[in-house]
């Protein structure tokens, strides 16, 4: 990368409520918040659980959740300064955006009614897109985004991403046997499945120009990127992760005499993502280091993973530790050198954090200190 | 960003039920879109990594699929010993509309109860994009991307993907309409710009 690709704001609402600092409190008190859905009914037995909005701050019954976590977002973004306004693009990363929606008059899809009920509070004339790779969505948005600042077609670009729990994902994730009857537990050995969660996040990334001449705080960089498909199977990964071991390769090559300090993994809890990056990992850092996934608090968030992980890993460089393995009990074989249930000290330059998608898309991105 | 250079390899359209391979004058109309991908993976001499049963991929996968391979048996290839690094964009505004409803019907029809995994599978907007990579064998990046109209839209994917691929394919599928192009890196070629001024001439 020539220009540098600075981080000046960053937010997000998850399980655990508005804002970055509530989402890492609790995952350094290894605390779940996982509940029982009622946004629409389930007919399971136990009754299922996600890890939904706080219903004080976006009601069960509202319509349009993942309009209104991006509108809560645009909306202290704005009151926390002029980074929204100075914005030449906004990149967005959906898989579904307003699902519930998906019988409208117009045969729009729903990625795009999100986008466009969103597009009166952006600057106008903005370059607005929506990427859309899966659960790799985020992370491909954050490259694309980087590449924009440092390839200096644009000063200053802001990342949105968001999904939410469903009736439309929960069947979708159930027909395919995803979902865990008990409790999400990436990279343990009793791990058995995921559990949903709904999240949305906000990045704004600029050069370090523009960050120099409004003299913003520059929270951390993107010190590079790497994305790679397994073509290996259209719902599972390559086994052997051999992909996603490329993809860490492609950070790494660029970045000459930087030292990895975590991993943020992708970490969904089901059997065939955790092996798959537990190989993955063991490939290229045989001798271990500090790996967590936020999805054993947040539930898996799909789309809106590569911002939130990102936002963690900005907090984690920050205190110099990586948060425990929430529900972790057990690490499964491969990642006894890589988890642990209390947080771990980072030492080295930068944090990977991994996405991993249906149809084998793997994005990883390098987030450092400034 | 002007030495990025792209080189259009072949390119292939279909809708309303027929086909058309650029430069060629006829179009072919097809019986339906199964017999199409099933004659074209059964005809084509390029080799096929992985592919599934037209049943499992549904109508769009396999659009792509088949137009994809049809581009390759035009195209020029000299030189490239496989797919391992060729990319796959999808551009447009349907995302995985028409795969979404497909889903929802199969699953209120059953009671709201369960759905067929596979196709929750196709819900993705990328998914047809990595069936084609499966079929190819492709390890660069696949993404679907919905921007605005215009030029730089798509040839700002291609800057993005210039020295993480030496081709790629820009694919646009719909409902009843398909476009597949297959560009190839060339460091004498036209700048992404050019190149996509070259496609809108061509359709």
């Amino acid at each position: 990368m020539s220009e540098r690709v600075c981080i000046v704001y960053h937010d997000m609402i998850t399980v655990y409520g508005h804002g970055v600092s509530r989402c890492m409190e609790a995952l350094f008190a290894n605390r779940t918040d996982f509940r029982e859905i009622t946004r629409f009914g389930v007919r399971t037995e136990p009754p299922a659980r996600a890890a939904c909005f706080p219903a004080e701050l976006i009601p069960d019954d509202l319509e349009n959740p993942a309009e209104n976590s991006i509108l809560r977002l645009l909306d202290r973004m704005e009151e926390s300064g002029p980074f929204l306004r100075e914005c030449a693009a906004a990149f967005w990363a959906l898989t579904q955006g307003e699902i519930d929606k998906l019988d409208n008059a117009e045969k729009v899809w729903t990625a795009k009614l999100l986008e466009r009920a969103v597009a009166k509070r952006l600057p106008t004339g903005i370059d607005s897109r929506i990427f859309s790779a899966s659960c790799a969505s985020g992370n491909i948005a954050l490259a694309r985004a980087a590449f924009e600042i440092s390839s200096g077609r644009a000063e200053q670009v802001v990342v949105l991403g968001c999904d939410v729990v469903s009736e439309f994902t929960f069947s979708g994730f159930s027909s395919v046997h995803a979902l865990t009857p008990t409790t999400c537990r990436p990279y343990d050995s009793a791990h058995d499945g995921l559990l949903l969660g709904d999240a949305a996040g906000v990045m704004v990334l600029c050069s370090e120009k523009k960050a120099k001449r409004n003299r913003w705080p520059v929270l951390a960089v993107i010190e590079g990127y790497g994305i790679t498909t397994d073509a290996y199977h259209a719902a599972a990964p390559d086994p052997e992760g051999r992909q996603m071991a490329r993809a860490i390769r492609q950070v790494l090559d660029r970045l000459p005499g930087k030292t990895v300090a975590g991993v943020i993994g992708h970490g969904t809890g089901t059997v065939l993502n955790d092996d798959m990056e537990i190989a993955a990992l063991n490939e290229v850092f045989p001798a271990g280091l500090p790996l967590a996934s936020i999805k054993g608090g947040t539930g898996h968030i799909l789309a809106a993973s590569g911002l939130i992980q990102g936002s963690c890993a900005i907090d984690c460089l920050d205190r110099g530790q990586m948060f425990p393995q929430t529900s972790l009990r057990t690490p499964r074989r491969g990642a006894e050198k890589f988890v642990s249930d209390r947080p771990q000290s980072l030492r080295g330059d930068l944090i990977l954090t991994l996405n991993a998608g249906f149809g084998g898309l793997n994005a990883v991105i390098g987030i450092g200190r400034y | 960003m002007g030495g990025c250079g792209w080189r259009m390899a072949g390119q292939a359209f279909y809708a309303d039920g027929r086909y058309r391979i650029h430069d060629e004058e006829a179009t072919f109309r097809i019986a339906s879109v199964a017999d199409f991908y099933k004659k074209v993976l059964k005809e084509t001499p390029i080799k096929i990594e992985k592919h599934e049963k037209f049943f499992r991929i549904g109508e769009q996968s396999a659009l792509v699929i088949a137009l994809a391979l049809l581009v390759l048996r035009r195209a020029d290839l000299t030189g490239m010993t496989g797919f391992g690094s060729t990319a796959i964009v999808g551009c447009g505004d349907e995302g995985s509309h028409t795969g979404n409803l497909t889903y929802w019907r199969d699953y209120v029809d059953n009671g709201r109860v369960a759905a067929q995994g596979h196709l929750f599978v196709g819900t993705l907007a990328s998914t047809p994009l990595c069936q084609l990579a499966l079929v190819l064998g492709c390890h660069a990046p696949v993404f679907y991307v919905s921007a605005a109209a215009g030029t730089g839209s798509v040839a700002a994917e291609m800057d993005f993907l210039a020295d993480r691929c030496d081709s790629m394919f820009l694919v646009e599928s719909g409902v009843d309409f398909c476009r597949c192009l297959f560009l190839r890196r060339d460091d004498a070629g036209l700048t992404s710009r050019e190149a996509v001024r070259t496609m809108g001439d061509a359709g």
